[in-house]
């Protein structure tokens, strides 16, 4: 009998519990730890945001979906791995604390870090909506609380005044740029379908280097006869939206009424607001690793960032010799061979997006996205290359490279069945690897985007199915990551 | 928004904001994204597969 532990339920720890369960026998035990008691669709938050939709349409309780599939359950934080056991037995276990309870311990056999970011919203004086001056749509809840702000605005608006709209990142090594872009431009989608649109003045503000980055270097789209940048196509947008927007930038502070913050060129700049949404940076959610006599190995399993170390090439080096070949395939520890990370809770290589640094010193580079369809699809291969373990492989069976896997995206720029948008994005592979593709790193034919109302249908259709698929409803296997 | 700023980018036409949301054009267009979404997703559960 084997204990297949996954700490975290998001998409990475929901996916690999689910594979994990339906691919090993019922001797086996699958156990997933999460602090709360909801799987989120996370991609959907930004309509909770834009007062569209409400928390419990984006998210389901676990309990009883996993109950029927037959995966344990506990909601409990994880605090420690003690991958060697301890002194008094041998076996390895992680200790979990759940909610004003007492911390428990839970052996494993094999365990899968899915445990997702921190929001460090403290890394930005006065960001974050819990005790500071900005929204966020990074968890239902916060997404809620954006929404209830906008109708705020919304009605100011109607009585005759002005608003300023401030969105983007609120620090200069954030990530998930997408999701920011997204609620940005869904944002003026509802200001207009509201009839408030002349009264608001809407800015991005963003540490991408050029528009359109997203963290992954851009993408360059084949378009009417020409190779064309992605900065081209959200300047196009953000100028037809009336969207103004501050690029290479790191929010320093952020007050009641304003931003202030540094850009590359070392200049200071501040920017005023009524309404803010500003995502936070990320770290890793702060796990702790102890060896038999208790000794602290934590800077052997994870980075400084907290996030766990796979089978990456972590070794400095400048942006001209960053390698595709740098970024794991099997995601295994390369300190314990029953110790996978998959979603965001790996540690990256390096970034993707070429980093840049202020005359100041700060580092203005958005972090490398691995969330959504890659994350899905890394937690199945680990699941499958896990299972296969317990069967008597001796090393990890599955890969799934970033650097080797594409990805789809589909962007919502306004939400109606007749009137929305989003663009349609798809990436090969994710990581570009200009030794295969000299130039753009990437497989032109393979790299696409368009905007258009069929983007939005397929962005409903892609929430529903894969809320239903996290139901682990029947034939939940047949929808693809 | 600063004018200077938008004097320099690429703006859509009229055509090409009413075939965004032309209901035959996207529902053909639902159906070639869709095609190379899984066109994506099946070369990615490929290259992802054995180690």
């Amino acid at each position: 009998m084997s204990r297949v532990v996954v700490l975290g339920a998001g998409i990475a720890g929901h996916t690999a519990a689910a594979f994990a369960r339906k691919w090993l026998g019922s001797e086996h035990t699958v156990t997933v730890v999460s602090p709360r008691p909801d799987y989120n669709w996370v991609p959907s938050n930004i309509w909770v945001g834009v007062g569209l939709m409400k928390p419990a349409q984006v998210t389901i309780p676990l309990a009883p979906v996993y109950e029927r599939a037959g995966i344990e359950f506990v909601q409990a934080a994880a605090r420690e791995i003690h991958p060697d056991g301890d002194r008094d037995h041998p076996t390895p276990y992680v200790v979990v604390e759940p909610a004003g309870g007492a911390a428990t311990e839970l052996p494993y056999d094999f365990l899968l870090n899915a445990t997702g970011p921190e929001l460090r919203f403290d890394k930005t004086e006065g960001l974050g909506p819990d005790g500071g001056h900005s929204l966020s749509v990074c968890l239902p809840g916060h997404a809620a609380a954006a929404a209830a702000a906008l109708a705020e605005e919304v009605e100011r608006m109607r009585r005759g005044e002005r608003r300023r709209f401030l969105v983007g990142v609120g620090h200069g090594t954030c990530t998930c740029e997408g999701a920011a872009f997204e609620y940005i431009v869904n944002l003026e989608f509802e200001l207009r379908a509201r009839g408030v649109r002349d009264r608001a003045e809407i800015t991005w503000i963003t540490n991408e280097y050029e528009l359109g980055d997203f963290g992954m270097g851009g993408m360059y789209l084949k378009r009417a006869g020409y190779i064309t940048p992605s900065s081209i196509f959200n300047a196009s947008l953000f100028a037809e939206r009336g969207i103004d927007w501050i690029t290479r930038a790191h929010v320093q502070k952020v007050e009641p009424d304003r931003v202030l913050y540094e850009t590359l060129d070392g200049a200071q700049g501040e920017q005023g607001f009524d309404f803010a949404m500003l995502l936070p940076p990320f770290s890793g959610v702060g796990l702790r690793a102890f060896d038999r006599d208790g000794g602290d190995i934590t800077e052997r399993l994870f980075l400084a960032n907290q996030f766990m170390r796979v089978d990456a090439d972590y070794t400095a080096k400048p942006y001209e010799d960053w390698k595709a070949s740098d970024w794991p395939r099997t995601y295994q520890s390369p300190e314990y061979d029953n110790i996978f990370a998959a979603g965001i809770a790996f540690a990256p290589p390096h970034a993707i997006s070429r980093p840049h640094m202020s005359p100041n010193g700060t580092l203005i580079a958005p972090a490398p996205p691995r969330t959504g369809m890659p994350s899905a699809t890394i937690a199945k291969a680990v699941a499958r290359s896990i299972v296969d373990m317990i069967g008597g492989a001796t090393a990890p069976t599955h890969t799934a490279s970033m650097a080797e896997l594409g990805a789809a995206c589909v962007a919502s720029a306004g939400s109606n069945p007749f009137t929305g948008t989003a663009a349609s994005m798809t990436v090969f592979p994710i990581v570009p690897d200009f030794e295969r593709y000299p130039v753009y790193g990437r497989d032109q034919d393979r790299t696409f985007g368009e905007i258009g109302l069929a983007g939005h249908w397929i962005k409903i259709l892609l929430h529903h199915l894969f809320l239903y698929k996290a139901r682990l409803r029947p034939g939940w296997r047949m929808i693809p990551e | 928004m600063a004018d200077e700023k938008t004097l320099y980018v690429t703006k859509p036409t009229r055509s090409t904001l009413f075939m965004r949301t032309f209901l035959p054009f996207q529902i053909w267009r639902f159906v070639v994204i869709n095609l190379k979404m899984i066109g994506i997703i099946r070369r990615g559960h490929r290259t992802g597969g054995r180690g």
